[in-house]
């Protein structure tokens, strides 16, 4: 049985090492962003290393790769302020969110990580906001988990589904694994699950489904600071 | 050097078709693939000088596709370009029997050498064998 501060180092760490894992996630992204802006501006300076041997510049060339450098700067400009949404996460135990929001953001930080397990992600968002007062950071947490969950359970190209149902003083979170799947295989990602949904005041259950089965998170819709 | 020809292995397409036509421009001959299944199918269809390989994709990851790769072709020259590099997937890339292990992004005149000293050694490497085939026929027929 571990004393509170073994169950709060515990989650601290835990909390650590997911927020390392999309930072890394990210900088490998950001990576790549630097590294394409890198070889198109070498392309231009081939160019005129080539002009300046005689060879005329071609015009329309250059306005392709400055037009493409100029939208991979927006991609690196996107990816900065999703990043420090998610960074600041951490700033306030609690705080009020658009759900919406926090899975839009998680899931561009994270569309790498689902891509390399060739995995595909559907949410249709509400369109009205679904107001919800949490752990911003440990939302995202949770919401991660079930995916990851979902997706170890799955065929080799796993087909996630995001469902968002706001209900009176409640959010359910519905993540359905539609592609087939065993079920919950892992009992060390579904017991950290439950723990973050109860650190969240809610809890986790599971549905089998038709073609495979939903993870459902019930959370408060308003959660105290030191809940 | 001339005509090297080379495959490159990304999943970020911007990238590969960037740094192809820089290659081009410096005289190469240059395929690209985005993923591990369609690289190794290229690779069967032709003979490389050099593989400059990605190691994360989705699907067939680096590591898997290197081994594929060489096991298609012993003498096959990888190096590998990764943007996510640490210490522990560069010995196990250089253990796999990957030439060289580049960090993303490179200087293009560092990778033009390197696929200059890859075809180099590909080469000898060619001869060698050639050099040990005849060899064995000889002594075999006791000429």
């Amino acid at each position: 049985m571990n004393t509170g501060a073994q169950d709060r180092e515990e989650h601290l760490r835990a909390d650590l090492k997911f927020f390392g894992r999309i930072m890394a996630n990210v900088s490998h992204e950001f990576n790549n962003v630097i590294t394409i802006i890198g070889e198109l501006s070498g392309l231009l300076q081939d160019l005129a290393g080539l002009a300046e041997r005689g060879r005329p510049l071609p015009v329309e060339k250059l306005e392709q790769v400055t037009a493409k450098i100029n939208l991979h700067t927006v991609r690196g400009k996107e990816l900065i302020s999703h990043m420090n949404r998610f960074s600041h996460g951490v700033d306030e135990e609690v705080h009020s969110l658009d759900l919406r929001e926090s899975i839009d953001n998680l899931s561009v930080l994270t569309h790498r990580l689902l891509e390399r397990r060739e995995a595909t992600l559907a949410f249709t968002a509400p369109e009205s906001k679904v107001p919800i007062t949490c752990d911003p950071f440990l939302v995202q947490r949770a919401l991660f988990c079930s995916w990851e969950l979902a997706m170890d359970a799955d065929a080799p190209s796993p087909a996630l589904e995001l469902v968002i149902r706001p209900e009176h003083n409640s959010v359910d979170i519905l993540v359905s694994s539609v592609s087939g799947g065993e079920g919950i295989t892992s009992r060390e990602e579904w017991r950290e699950l439950s723990v973050m949904a109860g650190r969240l005041g809610g809890r986790v259950t599971v549905d089998r489904i038709d073609d495979g089965f939903t993870i459902r998170i019930s959370l408060p819709a308003h959660l105290d600071a030191g809940t | 050097m001339a005509n090297s020809k080379v495959l490159l292995v990304d999943d970020e397409t911007e990238f590969t078709a960037t740094l192809s036509e820089r290659l081009q421009l410096r005289n190469m001959e240059v395929f690209t693939a985005s993923n591990g299944p369609d690289a190794l199918k290229l690779a069967d269809a032709h003979r490389f000088d050099a593989v400059i390989l990605d190691l994360q994709m989705p699907g067939m990851d680096g590591i898997e596709t290197l081994k594929r790769l060489l096991t298609g072709d012993v003498d096959q020259q990888v190096i590998i370009l990764s943007g996510h590099a640490t210490v522990s997937k560069g010995v196990e890339a250089i253990k796999t029997g990957a030439t060289e292990f580049l960090e993303k992004p490179v200087d293009i005149q560092v990778l033009t050498d390197m696929i200059g000293d890859a075809a180099a050694q590909r080469m000898v490497l060619l001869e060698d064998r050639s050099a040990q085939a005849i060899d064995d026929i000889l002594k075999k027929r006791g000429w």
